[in-house]
């Protein structure tokens, strides 16, 4: 999320979303770990759609359902990997001066976006990760970023292989598997110079970097996918130790908890998924604990991959979450529709459409879209490079009919981003 | 320690009239994830070039597992099919981790599409 809409934000919803406004970074970013192609000796493509993350196929999917710890065999792979991502920004009005970032200009910017490091692999037997550290070129700085740490084994039950974990994860929804939540899913990229973001309830981001939660996990071989766990807050110390730190932040009241309830099945030319997610929060002040606000979150969501022999690949995939806030300010409801399909010719020439929806309380009335265009030549097995480096470059179109509760005006927020994006 | 126990599967007539372009197709939906038609080309799963009437465990610079390493068979087209059916039963603690293919027809035009890498 840019730093520039927790204005417009704080205006239209007061302080529904403050955690999720102050958490600057993460919200879409992405992530691409070769690391991992060099420990299964599998090649990007038979993770991820498009040959670049963080988009999975089923067999990606399995592979963090595993815990990140399945490899070729062999010793000695040292579970690191690197990444940038570099963006140029038009948007259809210029940035108001005073949110301008320091060393940009009003418009038409070019930056390094994201230089990240990943701790991302295998480390012991059962136990791997994906723990991403972050350099912002916008804001200037670094963070934890995503965090998900993984345990994971196998069963028998019910008749079947299944495969049960735990992930200690700092943001709800990113240890999902299925790209339709909040956590992984299109539009993965966005430019920290977008002049506006559409709101969303707390699972979007609303508490990323700041939570800590456990949560529990079972894919039973006869399809059903099931978890359960709590959130709650990162000390102030560590926050401002590694983290974005604001003294306006909120900090989760008691037990924050979160379930999951889904069904996947792959049929190796096809896979699906659906389900059920949610999570009870409650927030209050760092400062002030007579302020507190109760966050219930309830979704459903679905994913639907035609793969065939990989030459063309359509998904469709998407999550409707609805919200209530209750404070003593009165109660806030919002609901929230993100749907986007992708089509990918020979694992490189990609498109997708998405769209947006968030309705509710009328100010937080807000609809657009996403188009993306991107190319992504290496990845696959017989790649240059492989599995060292992987490359995309993309052009993304992002438009708002509406923009809390307004339609005039709501296009001027249009942007159009070209990026690049590797990873080693 | 696993022991490897080969199902028989009767189905070498169907294998006979595979074909082997489609069979190009359902490698491409079910194995190549894990396994490269190039020689020398070791994914999660070791190559699958020249498979047919190769040893089992036979890829050098491959790690198998100790059930694959005690298996000691040839892959003849019988054995295959029979192993990509059911891996888990007939390779008793075999690492590859694939349901099976049900479809005696896909198997066989996979099984004409083997044939043909060598
Ligand atoms: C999820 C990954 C995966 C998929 C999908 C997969 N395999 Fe495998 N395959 C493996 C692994 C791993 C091994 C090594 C097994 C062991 O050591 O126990 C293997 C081993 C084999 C072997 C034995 C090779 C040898 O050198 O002894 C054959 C034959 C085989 N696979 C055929 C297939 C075919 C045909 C398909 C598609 C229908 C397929 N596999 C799908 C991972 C996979």
């Amino acid at each position: 999320m840019s730093l520039f809409d927790s204005s417009r934000f704080l205006r239209a919803t007061s302080r529904l979303i403050v955690a999720a406004a102050l958490t600057t970074i993460g919200m879409t970013n992405a992530f691409a770990v070769p690391s991992y192609a060099r420990q299964t000796g599998d090649s990007c493509d038979a993770c991820h759609i498009g040959s670049i993350g963080p988009q999975l196929t089923p067999h990606g999917m399995k592979f963090k359902l595993g815990g990140y710890t399945d490899t070729d065999g062999k010793p000695g792979h040292i579970p690191l990997a690197a990444m940038a991502i570099a963006t140029y920004t038009h948007s259809s009005s210029d940035i108001p001066d005073d949110e301008v970032p320091s060393g940009y200009s009003s418009n038409n910017n070019t930056a390094l976006q994201e230089l990240s490091g990943f701790i991302a692999g295998k480390w012991f037997d059962h136990v791997g990760s994906f723990t991403q550290i972050t350099y912002s070129g916008v804001e200037k700085v670094t963070s934890l970023d995503n965090a998900d740490i993984r345990f994971a084994t196998t069963a028998n039950l019910f008749g079947g292989d299944a495969t049960l974990g735990v992930t200690l994860n700092n943001n709800p929804t990113i240890q999902d598997p299925f790209n339709s939540l909040p956590g992984w899913r299109f539009p993965f990229l966005g430019s920290d110079f977008a002049l506006a973001e559409a709101p969303g309830p707390l699972l979007d981001g609303g508490i990323e970097l700041q939570a800590l939660g456990i949560t529990a996990y079972a894919q039973l071989a006869n399809g059903i996918y099931a978890e359960l766990g709590n959130y709650s807050s990162l000390s102030r110390g560590f926050l401002k130790g590694v983290n974005d730190y604001s003294d306006e932040q909120q900090k989760i009241d008691g037990a924050s908890p979160y379930y999951r309830i889904a069904y996947f099945k792959d049929n190796k030319t096809d896979a699906y998924s659906f389900g059920l997610v949610g999570m009870n929060t409650k927030l209050k002040d760092y400062n002030d604990s007579s302020v507190n606000e109760k966050f219930n979150d309830i979704g459903v969501d679905g994913n639907y991959q035609f793969l065939g022999t990989r030459k063309h690949i359509i998904t469709v995939a998407g999550s409707y979450i609805h919200e209530t806030v209750k404070s003593d300010g009165g109660d806030v409801k919002l609901n929230q529709l993100k749907v986007s399909g992708s089509y990918y010719f020979d694992k490189t020439y990609g498109g997708t459409l998405g769209y947006f929806n968030v309705s509710g309380d009328s100010d937080l009335a807000t609809n657009g879209m996403v188009l993306q265009a991107d190319y992504t030549p290496f990845g696959k097995e017989d790649s240059y490079g492989a599995p060292w480096a992987n490359v995309r470059v993309g052009l993304q179109y992002t438009m708002f009919n509406k923009l809390e509760g307004d339609s005039s005006g709501a296009s001027d927020n249009n942007s159009l981003m070209a990026f690049v994006w590797a990873s080693l | 320690m696993a022991v490897a126990c080969w199902l028989l599967s009767g189905s070498a007539a169907a294998m006979a009239d595979g074909d082997a372009a489609k069979g190009k197709d359902v490698f491409d939906s079910e194995c190549s994830d894990c396994h490269s038609m190039k020689q020398g080309k070791n994914k999660k799963g070791p190559s699958l070039f020249g498979i047919v009437d190769r040893a089992s465990a036979s890829i050098s610079d491959y790690s198998y597992s100790d059930a694959m390493r005690g298996a000691n068979v040839t892959w003849t087209a019988e054995k295959i099919d029979a192993y990509i059916t059911k891996p888990k039963e007939v390779v008793v603690g075999t690492k590859m981790k694939y349901d099976g293919l049900g479809n005696a027809a896909s198997r066989a035009d996979l099984l004409a599409y083997l044939a043909t890498q060598k």
